[in-house]
């Protein structure tokens, strides 16, 4: 199941728009008009991205007691929670494999100079 | 703390050799500097062997001896090859499900003075700083036509 929704979370943010999105959102929640006026994307398009984001989870809405047309967007931490623990997983794999590749490049640099030319 | 907006983790580090001979080392002697033990080879304590096809479309292999004979994974295929400045595959771990993947884009480049570190090999050619950046944005495309209506990269 968490696998499931890292991978949704990882096809939501494959798109810069919906980047761009969190973005703005990571600074406050902010209503659809305030997006769309950023990002200078049209309604249906911002709309677009905020159900995919909604769907996968990534946001949540919230309605204004004051005026029931207005939307405020702002976003869950649990898929951030989970990515940013993939990522971490991601990078301590790579930065693993980057120093063992250093080191052997250290090591057979060091054979072709020969003994003593160091 | 902020979330990451991104699926992309960025890792470098710099070497003391010439960007091509690193590119060269990285592709044609991965067996030899890659981990080995359980957690970085499939083949576990057996060692195998480890491999990139050194061209476009070219697979990165690890073969290994089970009980049932020698084997062959296919972590991923290269999906770009442009020696001796970079190339990038197709990353399959050994947990990933079928169908999943991420795209790794390695590149090689001369360490530049003046930002930090000044460095020149012996034949004074500068050293090379190797950057490797892996994205997830790929994993399971077919997800993504399933669940957003064919909207994906």
């Amino acid at each position: 199941m968490a696998k499931a929704e890292l991978n949704t979370t990882l096809v939501a943010l494959a798109d810069r728009n919906r980047r761009a999105v969190v973005d703005l959102l990571k600074e406050q929640p902010r209503r659809a008009g305030e997006i769309a006026s950023a990002l200078s994307m049209t309604p249906p398009a911002l709309s677009r991205h905020l159900r995919v984001l909604r769907r996968s989870g990534l946001i949540d809405e919230q309605g204004v007691e004051q005026d029931a047309r207005v939307r405020i967007y702002r976003l869950r931490k649990e898929p951030f929670d989970q990515l940013r623990e993939w990522l971490g997983g991601v990078e301590s794999f790579w930065t693993g494999e980057l120093a063992a590749f250093r080191d052997h490049v250290e090591r057979s640099t060091g054979r072709r100079r020969g003994p003593g030319k160091r | 703390m902020m979330p990451p907006a991104s699926d992309a983790v960025t890792v470098s580090v710099t070497v003391s050799t010439d960007p091509a001979t690193a590119f060269v080392i990285f592709t044609e002697e991965t067996d030899l500097w890659w981990r080995t033990g359980p957690k970085f080879r499939i083949g576990g304590k057996e060692r195998g062997k480890l491999w990139f096809e050194p061209r476009l479309g070219g697979r990165f292999v690890e073969e290994f001896s089970s009980p049932s004979g020698p084997q062959a994974f296919t972590k991923g295929e290269i999906t770009v090859w442009q020696p001796p400045e970079r190339f990038r595959f197709e990353w399959r771990g050994m947990n990933f499900a079928p169908g999943e993947s991420t795209q790794v884009e390695v590149s090689f480049e001369a360490v530049r003075r003046g930002r930090g570190l000044r460095c020149v090999t012996r034949a004074g050619r500068r050293c090379g700083r190797i950057i490797l950046c892996v994205t997830g944005a790929r994993v399971l495309n077919s997800f993504a036509r399933r669940d957003f209506g064919g909207e994906s990269r």
